[in-house]
């Protein structure tokens, strides 16, 4: 398998696995909102219904770049583009909640196991895209001369 | 077969080579086999202030935590929680009782504790 084809399938796979990643989170806010109301606290519920709309949308998201990336053959710069942005939004997203403070859910203040392998993937999704883009300039550059 | 079904099974293949790491390094399927006990013994706190019913029970989550019992000391800091509701002045301690109930998810005893201690503190 070439280098640029181990980049593509390696981008992908960290893709969808960023997406179950997203996934298993959402499941655990909506265990935590369930704990929550079992024990009469309502107040939570806004924040976790934001929550869990926002992991299962990025993981919706992170599956869907990855069928985009297949859909067009790994030919076209857009899905990586579009995988770099969506990445370093969620990043940026998660720094502020656990800093100056995201709106409705506030200052978060632990770094839990998973927000950290998530975080690890997105960076590693930056960078294989950028990889991706690099080598896909390379050979129109090639094809060129 | 079709150039975009090899690639499918070839992202399938890599998903999992991602995946599986993940699953070994997340304790997200650890259960929580610790009997379900609801000592309250050696509560290191008796304020007779508005909140110390909160701190009684944040107390308690602490011993638990100690002890080794997650899934107590998760009802205990709940119920602090739940006596936190509508006290928007309190919300930090709130914030800390929910990190806490956080790092004991990911069995972080040490953070369910330094969460736990800093709440009390907000109440006190």
């Amino acid at each position: 398998m070439n280098k640029n084809l181990l980049i593509v399938y390696a981008l992908c796979g960290i893709l969808i696995a960023t997406g179950i990643a997203y996934f298993f989170v959402a499941y655990g806010e909506y265990t935590d909102w369930m704990e929550l109301l079992s024990f009469g606290i309502h107040d939570e519920t806004t924040e976790k219904q934001v929550e869990i709309t926002l992991f299962v949308t990025s993981g919706l998201i992170y599956v869907g770049l990855a069928l985009w990336l297949i859909k067009t053959r790994f030919m076209k710069k857009l899905p990586y583009i579009a995988a770099i942005i969506v990445s370093s939004a969620l990043i940026i997203t998660y720094i502020a909640s656990r800093t100056v403070g995201v709106p409705i859910v506030g200052v978060e203040l632990y770094v839990g196991k998973l927000d950290m392998i998530s975080k690890v993937l997105q960076s590693v999704v930056i960078a294989l895209s950028f990889a991706g883009l690099y080598k896909m300039q390379q050979s129109i550059r090639a094809l060129r001369v | 077969m079709t150039i975009t079904s090899q690639n499918y099974r070839r992202v399938v293949l890599f998903s999992i080579l991602a995946i599986v790491p993940l699953l070994l390094i997340s304790n997200s399927f650890t259960s929580y086999g610790q009997t379900n006990t609801t000592t309250t013994a050696n509560q290191t706190s008796t304020n007779d202030g508005p909140n110390s019913e909160s701190i009684k029970l944040i107390d308690s989550g602490i011993v638990l935590i100690k002890s080794g019992d997650n899934e107590g000391a998760k009802k205990s800091l709940l119920q602090a929680e739940a006596g936190l509701e509508d006290k928007p002045n309190l919300s930090a301690a709130e914030k800390h009782i929910e990190a806490s109930l956080q790092a004991l998810k990911d069995n972080d005893k040490n953070g369910a504790l330094t969460h736990a201690e800093e709440a009390k503190k907000g109440l006190a």
